[in-house]
């Protein structure tokens, strides 16, 4: 893919559940991998939604494909000939909120320490390094993106479901197979955990498009979930919000981003290097991160079905970078680091929109220019 | 004069390294390694700063090298690695390149000790053919290098140390290990480890054959090691394979000479390869996969010890890192004594073990396992009863503890059991700390919770602010009285009465005000207890002006209550679980027995 300077997206689709979704991680189910709490994936990625673009209008159609997700809305929110079309995207993670709290208690910066000028770090409005406990994975409306002041946690539940699984031909519950060697795959135990997911009435998870979908009912997610997908267009404010002329220097991920070789997965590409800030002193870099978080496409293989083959770590959304110059707007960043970040036997990772990343309030953008 | 400088060391993934675990064996073997990793880390920054030869003295034992001597200030070094914590304070600098050397130099022992005994002991398939080894070494070279994240800063003082090494995990240190193929069965992430990665062609060769082969690499490990150990339909990742290798006695004496495997370790697996006992032999002491059983799992750690410890001196960080580790070595002194014993059965054999405890941070599993009857939910309640006031009081320091403890039914998967655990011991910090969450967790991943202070689980009204008129004679739990006025937890009440009127009561919406909430407490506890509860004054925590508690109310801190409305149905909440979370907890062995 070359570099475009077309806005990337066009559309919002959105996904209201009929009922509950799937929200297991993992790629298989058995008696020794129950899926329980422990391996929760939820909102699912952009390529669970990509999936259904592809079964509905095959693979040649979905080759310039574009999305960029999971984000969630109200319902009422949703409506471009409306002036209030918004949407909640992860919150970057400068913006600390106190556990239970809704309104943002500091947020940090790339600066000089106050005690000792030469060396930068991340502080918050005061200078200070920041003390206490501060929630995680929480939402900012896109709205407030430049002037952030309450915060919203994820509004779906989790519900652990128990499944049994019926005999093929008989209406009972398997009974796992003891007379069958250990090493056949035959011998799965009569009930797996399913982790599925409600989702308030008024609320529906929301993805970015460059392509329409046709409303309907889809399958999403697995296990034979259904949901209605309504398809919208971009208002003029969002669009605006997300094709930013320059992303400045110092900006935050709102999707998880890819970056790395074929073997290795790294926290920022590689042709970012010379552009953070390292301190020779300490290791110190200009990035506020988070754990890796596991990612699989199901991509791989001949044939019309593909499957899972390559594995890869993302950094989560809501990671921040701080560059020594100004950044090119996500959708403008050129191939030749993609091509070389991104291995050859998919496509490239931003069709999901690997990294999309949004520019910080000038103000803090200004304080790293400054360094 | 030179300012004093002061080294803090860390390294990550801690609680994600052990959650990922199938069996106690998992647990122990991720425990072992995190503790090994920060004890050769203490080692190496005292060789530095003490200099070889005065270390050397110190090794052979012929001159002890004791604080205030030691440079490291904390984990106080005692003589069992086992739980060492994994933040390390030096006073002194070490510097960054030996102490990187020396933590990556123990990981790599460690990784490269398993991958030549699998290599060694399985040349060949089944079939005889050699397994072509060397297309793992990329894979296993890939672990040994980037499996942690390290971090390292220097201060002025140990606060100064501290906040510097805070500083650095803002940008984290990770690296991810791409992987090609199926995962892992345990963690679903992670490929699964076999001889032949590095020939994963999808193009060119059917899944099914490749599949063929993993089943065939896991069966003969699980031939070489006993099925406790390893099943052949588990696909463990590299560093699963580790853990769960580290505690396999063969593969560590394999090696002996670079892994010290400290004492508690080995005997670990002495008791899991007794082979006069068949019983042990066959149904594995530390695996709990194959025993139908509920199990009891607890863990906690000192509230605020951070704050506790701000702007404290050397000698007393050290003192307290001591005095933690002390305690949590004596800790699986503590746990229910084996009831049912056996002449072969040494006498200090416990219903159930210590898993970590390193400091103040402590994890831990009450079981029994066949040919003794299960242990019942009340005998864990019961040492809870007694938790607080006997085991707890003996780190000598004035800082209260939560714990979490899952009752947690048989089939949930160790790892979801983990998470509640964590979640629990979270329920407890946030309700206000200095307390318990109690958590039942059946097979659906459906849960029951009640969170309960520690005076009143015990009975111990003597930090009250203001003394009731008459003082209940037991703890809480302890004072039910059913209908036919039968109390206390030996003559077995039965707790299906208040079970049955909370059910109804709740069906018809009965909770609004506190009203009903009181009256079951009145008929159920009694009059003291109605008395006690109903005084608003003990619904909240007091803290002292240094933030010391002086008492733990029941609904904890007044401040996260905002609106006054939410108030009345939290404490409605509190008794509609004690009922249900009570009857639970209550059962003895007879109703278990009758249940199932």
């Amino acid at each position: 893919m070359t570099a475009n300077s077309n806005p990337p997206f066009h559309y919002l689709i959105a996904i209201h559940p009929l009922g509950l979704l799937y929200g297991s991680a993992g790629p298989f189910l058995s008696p020794e991998n129950l899926v329980g709490r422990a391996g929760n994936s939820f909102p699912p990625s952009a390529a669970t939604l990509s999936g259904i673009f592809a079964a509905h209008y095959g693979n040649d159609k979905v080759q310039d494909l574009q999305l960029a997700g999971p984000f969630w809305s109200q319902t009422d929110t949703l409506d471009s000939n409306n002036d209030d079309q918004d949407f909640f995207v992860p919150t970057p993670f400068i913006y600390l909120v106190e556990k239970g709290e809704a309104t943002i208690a500091q947020t940090l910066s790339w600066q000089p320490q106050v005690d000792n000028p030469e060396q930068w770090g991340w502080r918050n409005q005061n200078g200070e390094l920041p003390i206490g406990k501060f929630d995680s994975q929480t939402w900012l409306s896109l709205r407030q993106w430049d002037n952030p002041q309450s915060i919203q946690r994820a509004p779906w539940k989790f519900l652990p479901h128990l499944h049994p699984r019926l005999e093929l031909d008989q209406r009972r519950v398997a009974a796992p197979r003891r007379d069958v060697p250990d090493d056949e795959p035959n011998t799965q135990g009569s009930l797996f955990l399913e982790n599925a997911v409600q989702l308030p009435s008024d609320v529906c998870l929301v993805y970015l498009s460059n392509q329409a979908l046709q409303d309907g009912w889809y399958r999403f997610g697995g296990e034979g979930h259904i949901v209605e997908v309504t398809c919208h267009e971009l208002g003029k404010f969002v669009s605006d919000r997300l094709v930013p002329p320059s992303l400045g220097c110092a900006f935050a991920l709102i999707t998880p981003g890819v970056w790395g070789s074929n073997r290795f997965s790294l926290r920022y590409p590689d042709v970012w290097r010379s552009e953070l800030y390292h301190d020779a002193q300490t290791g110190q870099e200009s990035i506020l991160t988070g754990k890796p978080i596991p990612c699989r496409y199901r991509m791989g293989g001949k044939g019309a079905v593909k499957r899972l083959s390559r594995g890869r770590y993302a950094v989560p959304a809501g990671t921040v970078y701080v560059m020594r110059g100004p950044q090119p707007p996500w959708h403008q960043w050129t191939s030749h680091w993609t091509t070389d970040l991104f291995p050859k036997e998919g496509p490239h990772l931003n069709r999901w929109g690997c990294g999309l990343a949004l520019p910080l309030p000038a103000t803090l953008s200004l304080q790293a220019q400054a360094a | 004069m030179t300012p004093p400088v002061y080294t803090a060391i860390t390294f990550a993934p801690v609680q994600g390294f052990i959650e990922k675990s199938r069996k106690l064996k998992d647990l122990y073997g991720s425990s072992f390694i995190l503790s090994y990793l920060s004890d050769r880390l203490c080692k190496a920054a005292q060789h530095h700063l003490v200099g070889t030869e005065r270390f050397e003295r110190h090794l052979a034992g012929t001159e002890r090298l004791v604080w205030p001597e030691d440079p490291v200030v904390s984990p106080a070094l005692i003589d069992v690695a086992q739980g060492t914590p994994n933040q390390i304070l030096i006073r002194g600098e070490f510097p960054y390149s030996e102490a990187h050397d020396a933590f990556s130099s123990a990981w790599t022992c460690i990784v490269e000790t398993c991958r030549r005994w699998i290599e060694t002991e399985i040349p060949h398939t089944r079939g005889g053919d050699r397994w072509e080894y060397e297309y793992w070494h990329r894979s296993w070279q890939a672990w040994a290098n980037h499996a942690w994240e390290f971090f390292w800063a220097t201060g002025a003082s140990s606060d100064d140390a501290k906040a510097a090494l805070n500083d650095r995990k803002f940008s984290r240190a990770w690296v991810g290990i791409n992987w090609t193929g199926e995962s892992s069965s345990l963690s679903g992430i992670d490929s699964r480890a076999w001889p032949h990665p590095g020939k994963h062609r999808p193009y060119s060769r059917p899944q099914r054959e490749e599949d063929a082969e993993v089943r065939a690499f896991y069966g003969q490990l699980s031939d070489l090691l006993g099925k406790a150990t390893i099943t052949p339909r588990e696909f463990l990742s590299i560093p699963e394979l580790v853990k769960r290798l580290i505690t396999v006695r063969e593969v560590v004496d394999f090696q002996i000479g670079n892994i010290e495997i400290p004492l508690s370790f080995r005997d670990l697996n002495r008791l899991s390869n007794k082979t006069d006992d068949a019983v042990n032999q066959e149904d594995e002491n530390a695996n709990r996969e194959e025993n139908k059983r509920w199990t009891g799992w607890f863990q906690g750690d000192g509230d605020r010890a951070g704050d506790y410890l701000r702007d404290k001196e050397d000698d007393e960080l050290h003192q307290f890192s001591q005095d933690m580790r002390m305690w949590g070595r004596d800790l699986w002194k503590h746990l229910p004594k084996q009831t049912f014993t056996t002449p072969q059965q040494k006498k200090l054999d416990k219903d159930g073990r210590i898993i970590y405890a390193g400091g103040d941070d402590f994890l831990g599993v009450l079981y029994r396992n066949h040919p003794y009857p299960e242990i019942t939910p009340l005998e864990c309640l019961q040492w809870f009863e007694r938790f607080k006031s006997t085991i707890w009081k003996e780190t000598k320091h004035p800082i209260t503890v939560s714990v979490g403890f899952v009752w947690a039914a048989p089939n949930v998967p160790q790892r979801d059991v983990l998470q509640h655990c964590r979640e629990a011991e979270q329920a407890a910090k946030r309700a206000g700390r200095d307390r318990i969450a109690f958590r039942i967790l059946f097979n659906s991943g459906n849960y029951l919770e009640w969170v309960c202070p520690w005076w009143l689980l015990e009975g111990d009204f003597s930090q009250l602010p203001t003394p009731p008129d008459s003082t209940p004679q037991a703890g809480l739990l302890a004072s039910y009285c059913d209908r036919r006025g039968i109390q206390g937890h030996e003559n077995s009440p039965n707790w299906t009465h208040i079970y049955t009127d909370v059910a109804t009561l709740e069906a018809r919406h009965a909770f609004q005000s506190t009203t009903v909430a009181l009256g079951l407490i009145e008929i159920y506890f009694g009059k003291a207890y109605r008395q006690l509860i109903e005084n608003p004054e003990i619904w909240w925590n007091r803290d002292g002006e240094k933030k010391q508690r002086e008492f733990s109310g029941i609904l904890g801190d007044r401040a996260s209550f905002k609106k006054g409305d939410r108030i009345e149905p939290t404490f409605n909440e509190w008794v509609i679980n004690l009922a249900k979370v009570g009857f639970h907890l209550t059962q003895s062995l007879n109703e278990v027995t009758q249940a199932a």
